[in-house]
């Protein structure tokens, strides 16, 4: 079957391998499935930055989330499950941060009687085909990887160099950095944190979109690419 | 082969070791893209699969064991299993979402060897169309064997079937085939080269 025809490598071939041989390099736990991001088309048509997950209702750790406040200034979120929506409002109010979130999707398929409560984020999955993709990434406030749009608005959605929030997809979270600089620190601003999908497809995305003075901020697409293409 | 080529043995390691992954590339992109254009005759589609399919091979590597076939035939199950997801996909109008996005590294040198590639499989592209008048597990064998040139018994061990049982399903889908293909030049120039390796193996 095999020719082992070797032909010489062209520029795609170049382009890729370099992309493949940095994605080996990389620690197999830092990797997800590549199914996990199979949401990203539908995902990106409504929201400032979204980027898939896969869902399980198994194993959840402890907390549901985590806030804090590193040394610079930087507040950080991370997701483990998509449960407590209003513990997590609670606390980011505490940070001075006014928050809307919502996992109604996640609610709605969840198993009558998981006792654990909430839906684990766990972009790894089971040890299935696995592996390609490791981190989706977007943020808002400034352009990545592609589409932003911004309603003119007269700089209250911040300095466009720098984003209001950036969102990672990690091993088994869902982190969401909002710089010290940010509006969502400093103005009149909400941060909207919401499901998307069909969770009962064990597939889903969350997303991330915020408001300055009551005026819509960045509509970043997915992004979700490899080294070198955000 | 060229001094790229790595031991079957090493296959394994591909989704860790670089500069494996790197002769086993070398050694088999040719042939995946050539695969893949017998399949789907949109440049960026393929250069999605390929990555797509590479991506899939670094991180299922660690399972692949030699016994169970060729490096080459392990990579074209993968590749079918990819041009299987992307079909029900466009069924779905969904986008693919991965990790490296093969058309965004495809500049007009590589698209244009792409397209190449692409044109001369074009009467095995129909062919693969014609294929879908044929049972499942019928396809499949002679898909192996007419579009990807497997011998019988190559296909057979693929698919887990006695070379026998796989040569009585042949002359069957051949004649399925002949009564589906609207054109009988298409049939004649598939139905040479069936006769052969079937008449070769009998």
């Amino acid at each position: 079957m095999s020719t082992g025809t070797q032909e010489p490598l062209d520029n795609f071939d170049i382009a890729l391998l370099a992309q493949l041989r940095s994605e080996v390099t990389k620690e197999p736990a830092r990797r997800v499935r590549r199914g996990a991001l199979s949401l990203g088309g539908v995902a990106a048509a409504s929201a400032a930055a979204i980027v898939g997950v896969t869902v399980f209702g198994s194993s959840a750790p402890a907390a549901a989330y985590a806030v804090d406040r590193g040394t610079n200034g930087d507040i950080t979120i991370t997701i483990h499950r998509l449960s407590d929506a209003a513990g997590l409002e609670k606390q980011l109010a505490s940070y001075g941060i006014k928050a809307h979130v919502s996992y109604q999707a996640a609610r709605e398929s969840q198993a009558p009687g998981d006792a654990a409560g909430g839906v684990d984020l766990s972009p790894m999955g089971q040890g299935d085909v696995g592996g390609s993709v490791i981190t989706g990434q977007a943020s808002a406030g400034s352009a990545s990887n592609g589409s932003l749009d911004r309603n003119a608005g007269g700089g209250a959605c911040g300095d466009p160099s720098h984003p209001a929030f950036t969102a990672n997809l990690g091993s088994n979270d869902y982190v969401i950095t909002i710089p010290k600089a940010s509006p969502l620190q400093h103005a009149d601003s909400e941060l909207s944190i919401t499901t998307t999908g069909d969770v009962s497809k064990t597939l889903a995305g969350l997303s991330v979109d915020y408001t300055v003075d009551g005026q819509h901020c960045g509509m970043g697409s997915l992004s979700v690419g490899a080294p070198g293409l955000r | 082969m060229g001094v790229n080529q790595i031991d079957d043995s090493d296959v394994a390691r591909i989704g860790r070791d670089p500069d494996l992954l790197d002769a086993f590339y070398r050694e088999h992109a040719g042939d995946l893209r050539l695969f893949l254009a017998r399949r789907v005759d949109d440049p960026h589609e393929v250069a999605d699969l390929v990555a797509e399919v590479f991506l899939a091979a670094i991180s299922t590597a660690h399972r692949y064991k030699p016994s169970q076939g060729s490096p080459g035939a392990w990579l074209f199950g993968i590749a079918r299993n990819k041009v299987a997801d992307a079909q029900r996909r466009k069924a779905r109008r969904l986008r693919a979402e991965s990790r490296i996005v093969g058309r965004r590294l495809l500049d007009e040198d590589s698209m244009a060897r792409m397209e190449e590639r692409i044109e001369a499989q074009r009467l095995t592209r129909a062919l693969y169309q014609a294929l879908e008048s044929l049972p499942a597990r019928d396809r499949l064998l002679m898909e192996l064997v007419a579009v990807d040139g497997l011998t019988i018994t190559e296909a057979a061990e693929q698919l887990g079937v006695k070379p026998g049982t796989a040569r009585v399903r042949l002359h069957r889908s051949r004649a399925r085939l002949r009564e589906h293909l609207g054109d009988p030049s298409l049939f004649e120039s598939i139905d040479a080269g069936l006769e052969v390796c079937i008449a070769q193996e009998a």
